[in-house]
C-alpha cells in the first residue's frame, strides 16, 4: 500500500541527539554497575559491624587503624572535581568554535584523569590492607580497580572525541562529540564521590 | 570512523536484504541483517539448550534413582548451562534480535542507532555464547561443583559478562533509536507497542544486567591467584548470580512479548487499540517491577542465621509485593490489548502466538503470585503480632501464612523461610514459562513481521506449531513444576522423591521435550520462508504502524522517501479508514 505519509513533507534525517542520548544511557548503566558494586560493599560492610557489634561469630576488623589515609583518596576526589571545569571548558570552548581552547581543555582533562589513575596507583601501593588475605580488602582492590579501568575507559572516550573534533566534525552547529564525552567524564567524577566516601571517609 | 557515529554509508550496508550472502551477512551493519542473524543464532541455540534441558529433565525426574550425569556437579553444571543459556543465548537475544529488525522500522529510522555497536554486539555475543558453551565442556561451571577446573570456571564469568556486555550493546542501540530517531510529530505515546515495550526492556536490562556484571567481577576477582575465599567460592558463586535467574528479574526476557501482542492482535482483529495510555502504563509497570537486582543475596540480611527474623520478613514482603505488582502490570496490558479479540478476529499463526505468549505470561505471573501470597498475607497479619519478631516470632506468623493453603506443617514453614531450596522449585517452572512465552512471542513475530523480516512469508503450519507447542509445554512445565515444588521437590538436590512428585517431574520432562519441538518448529517456520517469485505486497495485512509503510522487503534505508509529521500514533490505519 502506497501510503499518504509517504508524501508529506520531508523530517530531519537523523537527530543530532543520537550520540548523547546513547552515552547518557551508557552513563546511566556504569552508574548502575558502580550502584551495584557499591552495594555488595556496603552490605557486606553492614552485616559485618552488626556481628562485631553483637559479639557474634564472623566479625572481624574490617580495615586496620591508618591502614587507610584521608589525603591520597581526598586529593584524587579534588583532581576530579578540577577535571569537571576543564571538560566543561571543553564544551563551552567548541560550542564558540574556539578550538583551540577546545584541544587545551580536553589535553587537561586526560591529564587530570591520569593523575586521578597515578595517585590511585599510589594509594593502593600505600594502604596498609594485605591484598589477597581476606574480604575486606578482596572488596577493596576490586572497587578501585574497577573505578580505575572506568577512568582510562573515560580517557579514551575523551581523546576519541578530541581526535574527531582534530578531524573537524564538531563545530559550534554540532558539539554532540564533545558533550557526550563530557557525560562519560562526569559520571567518572559522580562515581568517585561514593568510593571516596566508602573508602576513605567510612572505610 | 568508529562504533560512536550514528549513521553509516549506505554502500556498506546489504544491497539485498532479501537474499543476503554469505560475505554481505558477515559484514553487514544492516541493522534487518543484524536483527535476523540474532533470530537465526539464538533459534539454533535454543536446540542446544533444550536438549540439555531435556537431559537435565530426565534426571530431575528422581534425581535419587535416575543418574544421568554421574554426580551432582555435574547435574549443577547442566542445570546452570540451562539457566545461562536459556536467558543470555536464547531469550534476551530472540527478542532483541526481533527488536533490531523491527524497531527502526516502526519508528520511522533510516538506520539503527550506531549500527557497528549493533553488529559488534551480535557478533561478541556470539563469541562469548560459544565460549561459555566450551567452558563447560572444560569442566567450568558456576558451582558448587567438586572437580570443577578453577580456570573453567574463569571462563564461564568471562564468557558470560562478555555476553551481558555484548547484549547491552544492542539494547542500546535500539533504546536510542526510540528515543532520539523518531520522525516528526512522533511521540513516545506514539510509538508502537512494539517499539514502546523495547523502550521499556531496553531500559531495564542497561539498568539491571550491569549489576549482574559487578557480581561477575567479584566473583572472578575472588578466583585470581589463589583459593576464593568469599564470592568466588564454590558454594557462593551461584547463590550471588542467582536474582538473574529467579524471579522478578526473571520476567525482563518476557517484556517485548507485550509490545508483539499489542501490535498483532489490534491488526488482526482490524481495530484501533483502545486505552493506549493505560496500555503503555500497564507495560511500564511490569517492566519496573521486574527489575531484580535488588533480590539479590548479597543483599539479604535475613539470609545470614545471624540476623533477626524480621530482616527476613521484610525481604520476603518486598518480594512478593513486586510479584504481584508484575502481575497487575501485565494483567492490565495484556487485558487492554485482548480486548478487541471480542470482535472475532481471523486466526493466523501471529494471532495464536500472541494469545499463546500472553496465557504463558500470565502463567508465569500467576505461579509467582502464589509462591508469595503467603508472604505478603504473612507479614502483614505479624502487624498483629505484638512481641518481638524472633524464631518463635517467625514461627507464629509462618503459620498465620498459610491460611490453610497448603497442608504443611509449622515446622516445614520454618524450614522454607530458612532454606531457600525448597520453594525456589518454582524458579524452574516459571524459568520454562517465561522461555515458552518468548518462543510463543517469537512465533507470532516471526509470522506478523516475515514480510520485513525475511522478504517473505514464514510458513504459518510452522509458526502456529510452535505458537502451541509452547504454549501446552510451557504451561504443562510451568504447572507440573510448580505442583511437584510445593510438594516438597528441592530445585536441584540427588535425593530421591515420592511416586505423586515423580509423576509430576515427567510431565514437566514432556512439556520440556515439547518446548524443544517447538523450537523445532520456529527453524522450520523461518526455514520454509517464501515469497514464491511474487511481489510481496507493502501492506499485507493491513497493518497499522509505519513498517508496513515500506516495500517488503525494506530496501537499503528502510524508506524510499522521508517520513513526513506523524499526527497518530496508527497513521495507516488512519489512511485507511480516510479511504473508507
Amino acid at each position: 500500500m502506497e501510503a499518504d505519509v509517504m508524501h508529506a513533507p520531508a523530517a530531519e534525517v537523523g537527530r543530532s541527539r543520537t550520540l548523547l542520548i546513547g552515552s547518557a544511557l551508557s552513563a546511566a548503566s556504569v552508574l548502575m554497575f558502580f550502584a551495584g558494586l557499591f552495594g555488595v560493599y556496603i552490605s557486606i560492610r553492614q552485616n559485618n559491624e552488626y556481628l562485631v557489634e553483637n559479639q557474634l561469630e564472623g566479625g572481624r576488623l574490617w580495615f586496620p587503624d591508618l591502614a587507610v589515609q584521608i589525603a591520597p583518596g581526598t586529593m584524587m576526589m579534588f583532581t576530579t572535581w578540577i577535571s569537571l571545569f576543564t571538560m566543561a571548558w571543553a564544551v563551552q570552548a567548541i560550542r564558540n568554535d574556539d578550538r583551540r581552547n577546545a584541544y587545551v581543555a580536553m589535553g587537561l582533562t586526560i591529564l587530570m584523569g591520569a593523575a586521578v589513575i597515578n595517585q590511585m596507583v599510589f594509594a593502593i601501593t600505600d594502604f596498609g590492607v594485605p591484598i589477597d588475605r581476606s574480604v575486606p580488602s578482596l572488596l577493596l582492590y576490586t572497587l578501585y580497580g574497577a573505578y580505575i579501568a572506568f577512568m582510562a575507559i573515560a580517557m579514551i572516550f575523551v581523546l576519541l572525541m578530541g581526535i574527531r573534533a582534530l578531524a573537524g566534525q564538531f563545530d559550534s552547529t554540532n558539539a554532540d562529540g564533545i558533550q557526550a564525552a563530557a557525560i562519560i567524564w562526569f559520571t567518572a567524577v559522580i562515581v568517585y564521590m561514593p568510593l571516596w566516601y566508602l573508602i576513605t571517609i567510612t572505610k | 570512523m568508529t562504533a560512536t557515529e550514528t549513521h553509516t554509508d549506505s554502500h556498506e550496508e546489504s544491497t539485498d536484504p532479501s537474499i543476503d550472502s554469505a560475505f554481505t551477512a558477515f559484514t553487514s551493519n544492516d541493522h534487518k541483517a543484524i536483527g535476523r542473524m540474532w533470530v537465526g543464532v539464538s533459534l539454533l541455540f535454543l536446540l542446544i539448550i533444550a536438549t540439555l534441558a531435556v537431559v537435565a529433565g530426565i534426571e530431575r525426574t528422581d534425581p535419587g534413582g535416575i543418574d544421568v550425569f554421574g554426580n551432582l556437579a555435574t547435574y549443577f553444571q547442566a542445570w546452570t548451562l540451562v539457566r545461562t543459556g536459556g536467558i543470555f543465548m536464547v531469550a534476551i537475544p530472540l527478542m532483541l534480535g526481533i527488536g533490531t529488525a523491527i524497531v527502526p522500522l516502526q519508528v520511522g529510522a533510516r538506520s539503527i542507532a550506531f549500527p557497528r555497536l549493533a553488529a559488534a554486539s551480535f557478533w561478541t555475543w556470539l563469541m562469548a555464547s560459544g565460549i561459555h558453551l566450551a567452558s563447560f565442556l572444560a569442566d567450568g561451571g558456576l558451582g558448587p561443583a567438586a572437580g570443577t577446573e578453577k580456570d573453567g570456571t574463569l571462563l564461564t564469568l568471562v564468557s558470560l559478562a562478555a555476553m551481558v556486555i555484548a547484549l547491552l550493546g544492542g539494547a542500546l542501540c535500539i533504546v536510542t533509536t526510540i528515543i532520539a530517531q523518531r520522525p516528526e510529530g512522533m511521540g513516545l505515546r506514539d510509538v508502537p507497542m512494539l517499539s514502546w515495550s523495547m523502550l521499556v526492556a531496553g531500559s531495564v536490562w542497561l539498568f539491571s544486567l550491569p549489576i549482574l556484571l559487578a557480581n561477575l567481577l567479584f566473583a572472578f576477582v575472588d578466583l585470581q591467584g589463589r583459593d576464593p575465599i568469599f564470592f568466588g567460592d564454590a558454594d557462593r558463586i551461584w547463590a550471588n548470580l542467582e536474582w538473574a535467574f529467579m524471579q522478578p528479574q526473571l520476567f525482563v526476557v518476557a517484556i517485548p512479548v507485550l509490545g508483539i501482542i499489542g501490535d498483532v492482535v489490534p491488526v488482526a482483529t482490524g481495530s484501533r487499540l483502545a486505552g493506549r495510555g493505560i496500555i503503555q502504563t500497564g507495560i511500564g509497570l511490569f517492566g519496573a517491577m521486574t527489575f531484580g537486582a535488588w533480590a539479590q543475596h548479597s543483599f539479604s540480611r535475613g539470609a545470614d542465621p545471624a540476623f533477626p527474623e524480621g530482616a527476613l520478613l521484610y525481604e520476603e514482603f518486598l518480594f512478593g509485593l513486586f510479584s504481584h505488582l508484575a502481575l497487575l502490570g501485565a494483567f492490565i496490558a495484556i487485558g487492554g490489548m485482548l480486548t478487541p479479540l471480542r470482535n472475532g478476529p481471523k486466526m493466523s499463526a501471529a494471532l495464536l502466538g500472541s494469545v499463546a505468549s500472553a496465557l504463558l505470561l500470565l502463567l508465569g505471573l500467576t505461579i509467582g503470585a502464589l509462591r508469595t501470597l503467603n508472604n505478603v498475607i504473612g507479614v502483614l497479619l505479624s502487624t498483629s503480632y505484638t512481641g518481638d519478631i524472633d524464631a518463635t516470632g517467625a514461627r507464629i506468623v509462618a503459620e498465620r501464612k498459610l491460611l490453610g493453603l497448603f497442608e504443611v506443617s509449622s515446622d516445614e514453614v520454618f524450614n522454607i523461610l530458612h532454606d531457600n531450596n525448597t520453594l525456589l522449585a518454582t524458579n524452574t517452572a516459571q524459568f520454562y514459562v517465561a522461555v515458552a512465552a518468548v518462543i510463543a512471542g517469537a512465533a507470532a513475530a516471526i509470522a506478523f513481521w516475515g514480510p520485513k523480516l525475511f522478504g517473505g512469508y514464514a510458513r504459518n503450519g510452522a509458526a502456529s506449531g510452535a505458537a502451541v507447542t509452547a504454549l501446552a509445554g510451557g504451561g504443562l512445565a510451568g504447572i507440573a513444576y510448580t505442583i511437584s515444588a510445593f510438594m516438597g521437590q528441592a530445585d536441584i538436590s540427588v535425593t530421591s522423591v515420592d511416586g505423586d512428585v515423580q509423576f509430576m517431574n515427567v510431565l514437566g520432562l514432556i512439556g520440556i521435550a515439547l518446548l524443544l519441538l517447538s523450537g523445532l518448529s520456529m527453524i522450520g517456520a523461518v526455514v520454509g520462508t517464501s515469497n514464491a517469485d511474487e511481489v510481496l505486497p507493502d501492506d499485507p495485512w493491513d497493518g497499522h504502524t509505519l513498517e508496513w509503510a515500506t516495500p517488503s522487503p525494506p530496501p537499503v534505508g528502510n524508506f524510499i522517501e522521508p517520513i513526513g509529521p506523524i499526527t497518530s500514533a496508527e497513521p495507516l490505519l488512519d489512511e485507511l479508514e480516510e479511504v473508507g
